[in-house]
């Protein structure tokens, strides 16, 4: 009995036929990817919407304008960006010697 | 790597063609697993192998090493299983009631030796282990991964299937014969 057992369940299974299983299923994998994409696709928009409707715009603008103001009119800020300039112009002039 | 495994990891990388591929490749023994899982429940076994196919294709870049039908088996069988608890669909633990389900004397006359039908008659456990083991080739330490189980487990419920196939088959031939 053992023997004839075994062999039956050595068997393959029977074939089952596609009939448009696959398809089917690549159907519905290709709507979750779309699906997937336009989900992530809203909720960037909706941030944005929600940090341009929620963040004080006009008050981080100005704010903006003062740091920039203050930075260019700041001595150590020029006198850092000398530095690095006259850096940059010696060392390609001693490259060259 | 085989080729089912380099298609896997094209896939992964947002190929859908190659997973179309591998769709196209494994349907037939999956379902052919599902089908004997569900005890020939055509509509329930092509539901799971698709919902199989698409959680595959949703995790495929968690597919790690090993064979990719082993990786799908292990879909399929966590899905049926829970299918199982949720439908009631049959006790899924060993409970030894063979001679319950040994069917009457009357009927067993007209019931073949039939591999399926016996089939029915295991857990799932048992089932799924022989059906990977047996018609679809896969080595113990596969099928125990497959299954999610220890090796010794897998074992166990592969000699036990056995047996219990064994006793319901000839007590079915020797009803057929008396």
């Amino acid at each position: 009995m053992t023997d004839e057992l075994d062999i039956l369940l050595l068997r393959p299974l029977p074939p089952v036929a596609d009939d448009g299983f696959s398809a089917h299923v690549m159907a519905r994998a290709n709507m979750h990817r779309r699906l997937r994409f336009a989900a992530q696709a809203a909720f960037v928009i909706a941030g944005l919407v929600l940090a341009f409707l929620l963040l004080p715009l006009q008050a981080v603008g100005l704010e903006l304008n003062f740091i920039i103001g203050q930075v260019a009119n700041s001595a150590a800020v020029s006198m850092a960006v000398a530095a690095i300039i006259l850096t940059l112009v010696f060392e390609s002039q001693f490259s060259r010697i | 790597m085989s080729d089912s495994e380099v298609l896997a990891r094209e896939a992964a990388t947002g190929d859908t063609a190659a997973f179309g591929v591998l769709v196209r490749r494994h349907q037939s023994r999956l379902r052919g697993f599902l089908l004997r899982m569900t005890r020939g429940n055509y509509a329930l076994a092509d539901d799971l192998a698709q919902e199989t196919f698409l959680e595959a294709f949703r995790k495929i870049r968690q597919f790690g090493q090993g064979s990719f039908f082993g990786w799908l088996c292990a879909i399929g069988y966590s899905r049926y299983l829970m299918e199982a608890r949720k439908r009631k669909l049959e006790p899924l633990n060993d409970t030894d009631e063979i001679a319950a389900n040994i069917p009457e004397a009357e009927t067993a006359s007209a019931a073949k030796l039939d591999l399926e039908k016996a089939m029915t008659q295991l857990v799932p456990a048992q089932r799924a282990a022989l059906t990977l083991c047996f018609a679809l080739g896969f080595s113990n330490e596969e099928a125990a991964a497959a299954l999610d189980m220890p090796l010794g487990t897998l074992k166990s419920h592969v000699n036990r299937g056995r047996k219990r196939l064994a006793v319901l088959l000839d007590a079915w031939r020797n009803m057929a014969v008396s």
